[in-house]
């Protein structure tokens, strides 16, 4: 990297594109580091009025790439993998974008011996 | 929120070794400016740590240090980040802890007055709190040994101060298992942002008051744990991919109190902060396997400003010294260069 580095902008490109390129399509893990998807996620990570929103729209946006990497037949799912997608989906959409009304969503499906909420300033 | 803009718009400038914030630590090491660096990690071996076995664990920090610095001078690096993840024992009894940043800030200083040679330790002290179930976040006795190592870590030599903090465990755990996406998106962007908000301001008023780097937290308990469960296959690796996401807005919480990089290795949302944030990040991929197996070798370092190895222990290979060895495979500059 550091040759690369010293080298200049063009061997900095095609070495990442190389290191990009030997794992973005092995696993949804990888795919959603890759620069273009690391942006167009973070996009979505910023742009709502509450972490929840936040994190819910990233989270969707990154299943859009997912499913998108998938059905363009770049990435292999396991039936395992695609039949959790609709789920997830369905699960993300009903994350609501306030902080208090997810927490009151949330709260009688949780276990209350688990946690302490005025742990957590709630 | 204090983040409404990419500071990196382009995927282009999302680049391995520069980042638009760069950190510049006491000795002189530019962390984004430009080159990428060796961050190294490194446990004991298999040894219980009690009264009669200090004398052996600070042995081994020793030679940890010493090994890797040696290397690192034989191979004319410029430098080198030594990350001291403590053990339970060493938060615990912050003695420990702090004796054994002392003993590796010692050798980092003689190497660089003897060599030039600039190194620094990142302190990663345990978040001891998920000792207690339920966890007391905020009234736990624990934070008072945690808060005390990172003081007095600090100021014995660990400039880069990190945690892989642990809000919101008690209920991502089970979350995890169940594929509960909402379960996972309660612990990590409700509890586990209230959690680091709490904690980074403490960790960020420390640092400044005593002129130290407040680098970054890892979702490692989290999303790591998503991450090793789906390479056991006992989740889905989309699950995996969606939780790393969502630790995101968790993990910048640090940034937003005021840390300023370099983000840990084992915090795979590094790329986000990086390119929300402007921080450089430390990474790890391929070299991690010493510690876990993950899907992402290559592709980690794709935006790396550190490259890291996560913990190796202090145990003898056919070439050396597995730490040692490491430094070699975490290395990235030819000597040639420099």
């Amino acid at each position: 990297m550091n040759e690369a580095l010293r080298l200049g902008k063009m061997q900095c490109k095609v070495l990442q594109q190389l290191l990009v390129g030997s794992d973005v399509y092995t696993d949804p893990q990888a795919l959603i580091l890759s620069p273009e998807n690391v942006i167009r996620i973070s996009r979505e990570l910023i742009k709502g009025d509450s972490y929840v929103a936040n994190a819910r729209n990233g989270a969707m946006v990154a299943l859009d790439i997912i499913e998108e990497a998938w059905q363009s037949g770049q990435m292999h799912l396991s039936d395992m993998e695609t039949a959790y997608l609709p789920i997830f989906r369905e699960d993300l959409n009903c994350i609501p974008d306030n902080e208090g009304d997810f927490i009151e969503m949330m709260l009688p499906f949780l276990d209350p011996g688990k946690f302490i909420l005025s742990e957590y300033g709630l | 929120m204090k983040y409404r803009n990419l500071i990196i718009e382009d995927p282009r400038e999302l680049m391995f070794g520069i980042a638009p914030k760069p950190v510049t630590t006491r000795r002189g090491l530019v962390i984004g400016g430009g080159q990428v660096y060796a961050e190294l990690n490194f446990t004991l071996p298999m040894m219980s740590i009690n009264t009669n076995t200090l004398g052996e664990v600070y042995a081994h920090y020793r030679e940890i240090a010493e090994g890797a610095l040696e290397r690192a001078v034989h191979l004319n690096s410029k430098g080198v980040v030594l990350e001291f993840e403590t053990l339970l024992e060493m938060t615990k009894t912050p003695d420990i802890g702090v004796e054994i940043v002392k003993i590796m800030n010692d050798i980092c200083e003689r190497y660089y007055q003897t060599h030039g040679l600039k190194s620094e330790i990142r302190l990663t002290p345990n978040d001891l709190r998920e000792f207690e179930r339920p966890a007391k976040q905020r009234s736990s006795f624990y934070l008072e040994p945690m808060m005390e190592l990172f003081e007095r870590g600090m100021v014995a030599g660990g400039d880069l101060l990190s945690i892989e903090s642990t809000g919101g465990k008690e209920v991502s755990d089970d979350a995890l298992m169940m594929c509960d996406l909402k379960g996972v998106m309660f612990a990590l962007s409700v509890l586990g942002v209230r959690d680091m908000q709490f904690l980074w301001r403490k960790i960020v008023s420390l640092a400044n008051q005593h002129g130290k780097i407040a680098a970054g937290d890892s979702a490692c308990g989290f999303a790591n744990t998503a991450m090793v469960l789906a390479e056991k296959k006992y989740i889905p690796k989309v699950f995996a991919a969606l939780v790393r996401v969502i630790s995101v807005v968790r993990s910048i919480v640090a940034m937003e109190e005021g840390a300023v990089g370099p983000d840990k290795d084992c915090g795979y949302e590094g790329p986000f902060l990086k390119a929300i944030t402007g921080i450089p990040i430390s990474m790890e991929g391929k070299t991690a396997a010493c510690a876990h197996l993950s899907p992402i070798g290559n592709i980690a370092s794709a935006c790396a400003d550190l490259w890291s190895n996560e913990s190796v222990q202090n145990i003898k290979l056919l070439s050396g010294m597995a730490p040692t060895a490491y430094f070699r495979t975490t290395r990235i500059r030819r000597p040639t260069d420099e």
